[in-house]
Protein backbone atom coordinates (compact mmCIF):
# COMPACT_ATOMS: atom_id res chain seq x y z
CA UNK A 1 0.00 0.00 0.00
CA UNK A 2 1.26 3.40 -0.86
CA UNK A 3 2.76 5.70 1.96
CA UNK A 4 -0.51 8.31 3.01
CA UNK A 5 0.38 11.80 1.55
CA UNK A 6 -1.64 13.54 3.99
CA UNK A 7 -4.63 13.81 6.03
CA UNK A 8 -7.88 14.76 5.02
CA UNK A 9 -10.97 15.64 6.96
CA UNK A 10 -13.84 13.97 6.35
CA UNK A 11 -17.21 16.04 7.36
CA UNK A 12 -20.46 13.81 6.91
CA UNK A 13 -23.87 14.20 7.09
CA UNK A 14 -25.09 11.54 9.76
CA UNK A 15 -28.68 11.33 10.47
CA UNK A 16 -31.00 8.05 11.71
CA UNK A 17 -34.63 8.74 11.59
CA UNK A 18 -35.70 6.78 14.40
CA UNK A 19 -33.01 8.32 16.24
CA UNK A 20 -32.29 11.90 15.27
CA UNK A 21 -34.23 14.71 15.16
CA UNK A 22 -32.45 16.40 12.27
CA UNK A 23 -29.54 15.87 10.64
CA UNK A 24 -25.95 16.76 11.85
CA UNK A 25 -22.38 16.91 10.92
CA UNK A 26 -19.54 14.59 12.01
CA UNK A 27 -15.80 15.12 10.96
CA UNK A 28 -12.95 12.17 10.53
CA UNK A 29 -9.63 12.26 10.14
CA UNK A 30 -8.69 9.84 7.32
CA UNK A 31 -5.29 9.53 6.00
CA UNK A 32 -4.84 10.27 2.11
CA UNK A 33 -2.88 8.23 -0.52
CA UNK A 34 -2.40 9.07 -3.91
CA UNK A 35 -5.43 7.50 -6.28
CA UNK A 36 -7.58 7.03 -2.98
CA UNK A 37 -11.21 7.29 -3.45
CA UNK A 38 -14.10 8.59 -1.10
CA UNK A 39 -15.65 5.22 -1.21
CA UNK A 40 -11.91 4.15 0.13
CA UNK A 41 -12.24 6.42 2.59
CA UNK A 42 -15.50 5.51 3.64
CA UNK A 43 -14.56 2.39 4.40
CA UNK A 44 -11.68 3.36 6.03
CA UNK A 45 -13.57 4.81 8.60
CA UNK A 46 -16.29 2.40 8.60
CA UNK A 47 -13.59 -0.37 9.69
CA UNK A 48 -11.00 1.96 11.79
CA UNK A 49 -13.10 4.96 13.07
CA UNK A 50 -16.73 4.52 13.31
CA UNK A 51 -18.29 1.48 12.68
CA UNK A 52 -21.79 2.99 12.55
CA UNK A 53 -21.36 4.87 9.33
CA UNK A 54 -24.23 3.70 6.63
CA UNK A 55 -23.48 3.97 2.75
CA UNK A 56 -24.17 2.42 0.18
CA UNK A 57 -21.61 0.82 -2.44
CA UNK A 58 -21.06 -2.79 -4.61
CA UNK A 59 -18.78 -2.66 -7.52
CA UNK A 60 -16.47 0.09 -6.59
CA UNK A 61 -15.90 0.43 -10.22
CA UNK A 62 -18.88 2.94 -11.94
CA UNK A 63 -20.66 0.31 -13.20
CA UNK A 64 -23.37 -0.54 -10.61
CA UNK A 65 -24.27 3.12 -9.66
CA UNK A 66 -24.75 2.32 -5.80
CA UNK A 67 -22.27 4.79 -4.10
CA UNK A 68 -23.86 8.55 -5.32
CA UNK A 69 -23.62 11.33 -3.31
CA UNK A 70 -23.25 15.10 -2.31
CA UNK A 71 -19.60 15.33 -2.49
CA UNK A 72 -18.50 18.99 -1.77
CA UNK A 73 -21.40 20.01 -2.80
CA UNK A 74 -21.57 18.36 -6.26
CA UNK A 75 -23.38 14.89 -6.70
CA UNK A 76 -20.38 12.19 -7.69
CA UNK A 77 -20.41 8.59 -7.22
CA UNK A 78 -17.57 8.03 -4.00
CA UNK A 79 -16.00 5.37 -5.90
CA UNK A 80 -15.44 7.32 -9.14
CA UNK A 81 -13.89 10.37 -6.94
CA UNK A 82 -10.19 10.67 -5.81
CA UNK A 83 -9.83 12.77 -2.88
CA UNK A 84 -6.68 14.30 -3.79
CA UNK A 85 -8.40 15.61 -7.02
CA UNK A 86 -10.55 17.35 -5.28
CA UNK A 87 -8.38 19.86 -3.94
CA UNK A 88 -9.38 20.54 -0.71
CA UNK A 89 -8.40 19.28 3.11
CA UNK A 90 -11.53 19.40 3.83
CA UNK A 91 -14.05 16.80 1.93
CA UNK A 92 -17.89 17.33 2.59
CA UNK A 93 -20.28 14.32 2.52
CA UNK A 94 -23.98 14.29 2.41
CA UNK A 95 -26.57 11.72 1.12
CA UNK A 96 -28.13 13.06 -2.94
CA UNK A 97 -31.06 15.37 -2.36
CA UNK A 98 -34.48 15.03 -3.48
CA UNK A 99 -34.21 11.24 -2.15
CA UNK A 100 -35.45 10.40 0.99
CA UNK A 101 -32.59 9.39 3.65
CA UNK A 102 -33.06 6.05 5.30
CA UNK A 103 -29.67 6.28 7.11
CA UNK A 104 -26.70 8.67 6.83
CA UNK A 105 -25.84 8.29 3.06
CA UNK A 106 -28.13 5.72 2.18
CA UNK A 107 -31.40 7.22 0.96
CA UNK A 108 -34.31 5.27 -0.87
CA UNK A 109 -34.20 5.03 -4.82
CA UNK A 110 -37.84 4.01 -4.93
CA UNK A 111 -39.35 7.14 -7.02
CA UNK A 112 -36.42 6.09 -9.67
CA UNK A 113 -37.09 2.95 -10.49
CA UNK A 114 -40.89 3.87 -9.93
CA UNK A 115 -40.56 6.06 -12.57
CA UNK A 116 -38.31 3.81 -15.10
CA UNK A 117 -40.74 1.43 -14.77
CA UNK A 118 -43.57 3.69 -15.66
CA UNK A 119 -41.87 4.25 -19.40
CA UNK A 120 -41.72 0.44 -20.19
CA UNK A 121 -37.61 0.49 -20.64
CA UNK A 122 -38.04 -2.57 -22.66
CA UNK A 123 -38.60 -3.50 -26.45
CA UNK A 124 -41.92 -3.45 -27.41
CA UNK A 125 -43.21 -5.86 -30.34
CA UNK A 126 -46.37 -5.73 -31.73
CA UNK A 127 -45.11 -9.11 -33.95
CA UNK A 128 -45.79 -11.90 -31.05
CA UNK A 129 -46.07 -14.55 -33.41
CA UNK A 130 -42.71 -13.87 -34.93
CA UNK A 131 -41.27 -13.52 -31.87
CA UNK A 132 -42.49 -16.93 -30.55
CA UNK A 133 -41.28 -18.27 -33.63
CA UNK A 134 -38.98 -16.02 -35.53
CA UNK A 135 -37.53 -16.42 -39.33
CA UNK A 136 -35.76 -13.56 -39.65
CA UNK A 137 -32.71 -11.91 -38.13
CA UNK A 138 -33.86 -8.26 -36.26
CA UNK A 139 -30.66 -6.78 -38.59
CA UNK A 140 -29.78 -2.85 -37.17
CA UNK A 141 -26.77 -1.47 -38.81
CA UNK A 142 -24.49 0.30 -36.14
CA UNK A 143 -25.15 3.59 -37.63
CA UNK A 144 -28.70 3.05 -36.60
CA UNK A 145 -27.35 2.27 -33.03
CA UNK A 146 -24.76 5.29 -33.21
CA UNK A 147 -26.35 8.17 -34.18
CA UNK A 148 -29.59 7.81 -32.65
CA UNK A 149 -29.81 6.02 -28.90
CA UNK A 150 -26.36 4.06 -28.01
CA UNK A 151 -25.06 7.06 -25.95
CA UNK A 152 -28.60 6.59 -23.74
CA UNK A 153 -27.87 2.79 -22.87
CA UNK A 154 -24.77 3.55 -21.05
CA UNK A 155 -27.15 4.85 -18.36
CA UNK A 156 -26.38 3.18 -15.15
CA UNK A 157 -29.38 4.05 -12.86
CA UNK A 158 -27.29 6.07 -10.34
CA UNK A 159 -29.72 8.78 -9.77
CA UNK A 160 -27.44 11.41 -9.53
CA UNK A 161 -29.19 13.12 -12.20
CA UNK A 162 -32.39 13.33 -10.38
CA UNK A 163 -30.89 14.38 -7.45
CA UNK A 164 -29.01 17.33 -9.33
CA UNK A 165 -32.40 18.23 -10.90
CA UNK A 166 -34.75 21.47 -10.23
CA UNK A 167 -37.37 20.05 -11.61
CA UNK A 168 -37.64 16.88 -9.56
CA UNK A 169 -36.94 18.72 -6.12
CA UNK A 170 -40.72 20.39 -6.47
CA UNK A 171 -42.76 18.40 -8.75
CA UNK A 172 -42.91 14.83 -7.24
CA UNK A 173 -44.75 13.43 -9.80
CA UNK A 174 -42.64 14.47 -12.25
CA UNK A 175 -40.70 11.70 -14.04
CA UNK A 176 -37.16 12.73 -13.97
CA UNK A 177 -34.20 12.34 -16.28
CA UNK A 178 -33.66 8.65 -15.82
CA UNK A 179 -36.89 7.63 -17.26
CA UNK A 180 -37.18 10.43 -20.26
CA UNK A 181 -34.26 8.88 -20.90
CA UNK A 182 -34.66 5.76 -20.92
CA UNK A 183 -37.55 6.24 -22.80
CA UNK A 184 -36.17 7.77 -25.45
CA UNK A 185 -33.62 5.61 -25.86
CA UNK A 186 -36.26 2.66 -26.71
CA UNK A 187 -38.67 5.34 -28.61
CA UNK A 188 -35.01 5.64 -30.83
CA UNK A 189 -34.92 2.31 -31.43
CA UNK A 190 -35.56 0.86 -34.57
CA UNK A 191 -36.57 -2.52 -33.25
CA UNK A 192 -39.36 -0.88 -31.12
CA UNK A 193 -42.73 -0.30 -31.54
CA UNK A 194 -43.93 0.90 -28.18
CA UNK A 195 -44.33 4.38 -28.75
CA UNK A 196 -47.88 4.79 -28.22
CA UNK A 197 -47.86 2.73 -25.22
CA UNK A 198 -45.13 4.98 -23.80
CA UNK A 199 -46.47 8.21 -24.83
CA UNK A 200 -49.36 8.42 -22.69
CA UNK A 201 -46.88 8.89 -19.39
CA UNK A 202 -44.19 10.84 -21.28
CA UNK A 203 -46.70 13.45 -23.18
CA UNK A 204 -48.24 14.27 -19.33
CA UNK A 205 -47.71 17.67 -17.72
CA UNK A 206 -45.61 15.69 -15.21
CA UNK A 207 -43.65 14.44 -18.68
CA UNK A 208 -40.91 15.69 -20.69
CA UNK A 209 -42.58 18.90 -21.27
CA UNK A 210 -41.69 19.62 -17.39
CA UNK A 211 -37.83 19.87 -18.65
CA UNK A 212 -36.59 23.54 -17.71
CA UNK A 213 -33.28 22.45 -19.06
CA UNK A 214 -31.58 23.01 -16.40
CA UNK A 215 -29.22 20.54 -17.52
CA UNK A 216 -27.47 19.42 -14.03
CA UNK A 217 -28.75 16.29 -15.27
CA UNK A 218 -25.66 16.19 -17.92
CA UNK A 219 -23.23 17.93 -15.81
CA UNK A 220 -23.33 15.42 -13.37
CA UNK A 221 -23.96 12.27 -14.95
CA UNK A 222 -20.66 9.87 -14.14
CA UNK A 223 -21.17 7.99 -17.69
CA UNK A 224 -20.93 10.82 -19.90
CA UNK A 225 -24.81 10.31 -20.99
CA UNK A 226 -26.83 13.83 -21.75
CA UNK A 227 -30.33 13.07 -20.25
CA UNK A 228 -31.21 17.08 -21.00
CA UNK A 229 -30.62 15.93 -24.41
CA UNK A 230 -32.31 12.79 -24.52
CA UNK A 231 -35.28 15.04 -23.28
CA UNK A 232 -35.05 17.59 -25.94
CA UNK A 233 -35.07 15.07 -28.44
CA UNK A 234 -38.41 13.28 -26.80
CA UNK A 235 -40.27 16.67 -27.10
CA UNK A 236 -38.92 16.56 -30.86
CA UNK A 237 -40.18 13.16 -31.34
CA UNK A 238 -43.48 13.77 -30.18
CA UNK A 239 -44.20 16.64 -31.49
CA UNK A 240 -43.17 15.02 -35.06
CA UNK A 241 -45.29 12.34 -34.59
CA UNK A 242 -48.16 14.69 -33.55
CA UNK A 243 -47.57 15.91 -36.98
CA UNK A 244 -47.43 13.17 -38.82
CA UNK A 245 -43.77 13.28 -39.44
CA UNK A 246 -41.27 9.97 -39.29
CA UNK A 247 -38.81 10.11 -36.20
CA UNK A 248 -35.18 9.54 -37.04
CA UNK A 249 -34.64 6.03 -35.80
CA UNK B 1 -56.08 17.47 -24.95
CA UNK B 2 -52.40 16.29 -25.07
CA UNK B 3 -49.61 18.00 -23.19
CA UNK B 4 -47.96 18.80 -26.33
CA UNK B 5 -50.92 20.20 -28.03
CA UNK B 6 -50.75 22.23 -25.37
CA UNK B 7 -47.25 23.09 -25.65
CA UNK B 8 -47.25 23.29 -29.11
CA UNK B 9 -50.25 26.07 -28.99
CA UNK B 10 -47.94 28.10 -25.88
CA UNK B 11 -44.86 28.11 -28.04
CA UNK B 12 -47.13 29.44 -31.38
CA UNK B 13 -48.72 31.89 -28.59
CA UNK B 14 -45.30 33.33 -27.27
CA UNK B 15 -44.10 34.12 -30.43
CA UNK B 16 -47.58 35.72 -31.40
CA UNK B 17 -47.38 37.68 -28.53
CA UNK B 18 -43.80 38.96 -29.00
CA UNK B 19 -44.25 39.86 -32.51
CA UNK B 20 -47.51 42.26 -31.53
CA UNK B 21 -45.76 43.53 -28.68
CA UNK B 22 -42.95 44.42 -30.72
CA UNK B 23 -45.87 46.14 -32.96
CA UNK B 24 -47.97 47.74 -30.13
CA UNK B 25 -44.65 49.35 -28.52
CA UNK B 26 -43.46 50.68 -31.91
CA UNK B 27 -45.09 53.92 -31.98
CA UNK B 28 -43.87 54.43 -28.32
CA UNK B 29 -40.39 53.60 -28.74
CA UNK B 30 -39.06 57.36 -29.18
CA UNK B 31 -37.72 56.97 -25.71
CA UNK B 32 -35.04 54.86 -27.37
CA UNK B 33 -32.51 56.69 -29.04
CA UNK B 34 -32.27 56.25 -32.74
CA UNK B 35 -35.56 54.11 -33.45
CA UNK B 36 -39.28 55.08 -33.70
CA UNK B 37 -40.67 58.77 -33.68
CA UNK B 38 -39.27 61.99 -32.09
CA UNK B 39 -42.40 63.37 -30.83
CA UNK B 40 -44.72 61.82 -28.22
CA UNK B 41 -47.63 60.33 -29.28
CA UNK B 42 -50.86 61.80 -28.45
CA UNK B 43 -53.66 59.73 -26.69
CA UNK B 44 -56.42 60.52 -29.48
CA UNK B 45 -53.33 58.82 -32.02
CA UNK B 46 -53.08 55.86 -29.80
CA UNK B 47 -56.83 55.38 -30.00
CA UNK B 48 -56.86 56.47 -33.49
CA UNK B 49 -54.95 53.44 -34.19
CA UNK B 50 -57.14 51.04 -32.91
CA UNK B 51 -59.65 52.18 -35.35
CA UNK B 52 -57.70 50.73 -38.22
CA UNK B 53 -58.29 47.21 -39.22
CA UNK B 54 -54.48 46.39 -39.39
CA UNK B 55 -54.56 47.38 -35.88
CA UNK B 56 -57.70 45.44 -35.25
CA UNK B 57 -55.96 42.14 -36.30
CA UNK B 58 -53.13 42.68 -34.44
CA UNK B 59 -54.80 43.43 -31.53
CA UNK B 60 -57.14 40.45 -31.62
CA UNK B 61 -54.17 38.35 -32.08
CA UNK B 62 -52.19 39.82 -29.20
CA UNK B 63 -55.49 38.90 -26.85
CA UNK B 64 -55.77 35.65 -28.06
CA UNK B 65 -52.23 35.17 -27.21
CA UNK B 66 -52.10 36.95 -24.32
CA UNK B 67 -54.49 35.17 -22.92
CA UNK B 68 -53.40 31.91 -23.31
CA UNK B 69 -49.70 31.72 -22.95
CA UNK B 70 -49.41 33.56 -19.30
CA UNK B 71 -51.84 31.43 -18.02
CA UNK B 72 -50.47 27.62 -20.06
CA UNK B 73 -47.26 28.73 -17.95
CA UNK B 74 -49.34 29.50 -14.55
CA UNK B 75 -51.03 26.12 -14.64
CA UNK B 76 -47.39 24.14 -15.05
CA UNK B 77 -46.55 26.21 -12.37
CA UNK B 78 -48.98 25.08 -10.31
CA UNK B 79 -49.22 21.61 -11.62
CA UNK B 80 -44.96 21.51 -10.19
CA UNK B 81 -46.03 22.35 -6.43
CA UNK B 82 -49.50 21.27 -5.71
CA UNK B 83 -49.85 18.49 -8.03
CA UNK B 84 -49.93 14.78 -7.33
CA UNK B 85 -53.61 14.56 -7.21
CA UNK B 86 -56.15 13.86 -9.89
CA UNK B 87 -59.07 16.39 -8.54
CA UNK B 88 -57.22 19.00 -7.43
CA UNK B 89 -54.87 18.99 -11.07
CA UNK B 90 -58.50 19.25 -12.71
CA UNK B 91 -59.12 22.30 -10.66
CA UNK B 92 -56.23 23.87 -11.54
CA UNK B 93 -56.66 23.46 -15.06
CA UNK B 94 -59.93 24.85 -15.01
CA UNK B 95 -59.33 27.71 -12.64
CA UNK B 96 -56.43 28.64 -15.61
CA UNK B 97 -58.87 28.19 -18.40
CA UNK B 98 -61.42 30.12 -16.55
CA UNK B 99 -59.19 33.06 -16.33
CA UNK B 100 -58.11 32.84 -19.69
CA UNK B 101 -61.07 33.03 -20.95
CA UNK B 102 -62.49 36.07 -19.06
CA UNK B 103 -59.18 37.47 -20.20
CA UNK B 104 -60.61 37.08 -23.69
CA UNK B 105 -63.40 37.99 -23.49
CA UNK B 106 -62.58 41.44 -22.09
CA UNK B 107 -59.88 42.00 -24.21
CA UNK B 108 -61.95 40.76 -27.30
CA UNK B 109 -64.80 43.16 -26.17
CA UNK B 110 -62.35 46.10 -25.67
CA UNK B 111 -60.57 45.77 -29.08
CA UNK B 112 -63.71 45.39 -30.79
CA UNK B 113 -65.68 48.50 -29.24
CA UNK B 114 -62.20 50.67 -29.58
CA UNK B 115 -62.68 49.78 -33.47
CA UNK B 116 -66.45 49.98 -33.67
CA UNK B 117 -65.94 53.53 -31.61
CA UNK B 118 -68.44 52.41 -28.63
Amino acid sequence: MATPLREVTFRIQRFNPEVDKSPYFKEYRVPVRRGMTVLEALLYIKENLDATLAFRYSCRSAVCGSCGMLINGVQRLACATQILELGTDVVEIRPMPNFPVIKDLVVDLERLFRTHRKVKPYLIRRDLDEQENPTKEYYQTFKEMVDTYLQFTCCIKCGLCLSACPTVAYDKEYLGPVALTQAYRYIADSRDQGFDDRVRVIDSPHGCWNCHFAGTCSDVCPKGVDPALAIQLLKKAIIKRRLGLKIRR
Amino acid sequence: MRESTLWLIDLIAAVLLAATVLIHIYPFSSLVSGIGLKEAVTVEAVLSRGKSVHYLVTYLIMVTAASYHPFYRLRLMLLEYYGGDEFREKLISAGCLICGLILFVVGLYSTIALYMGW
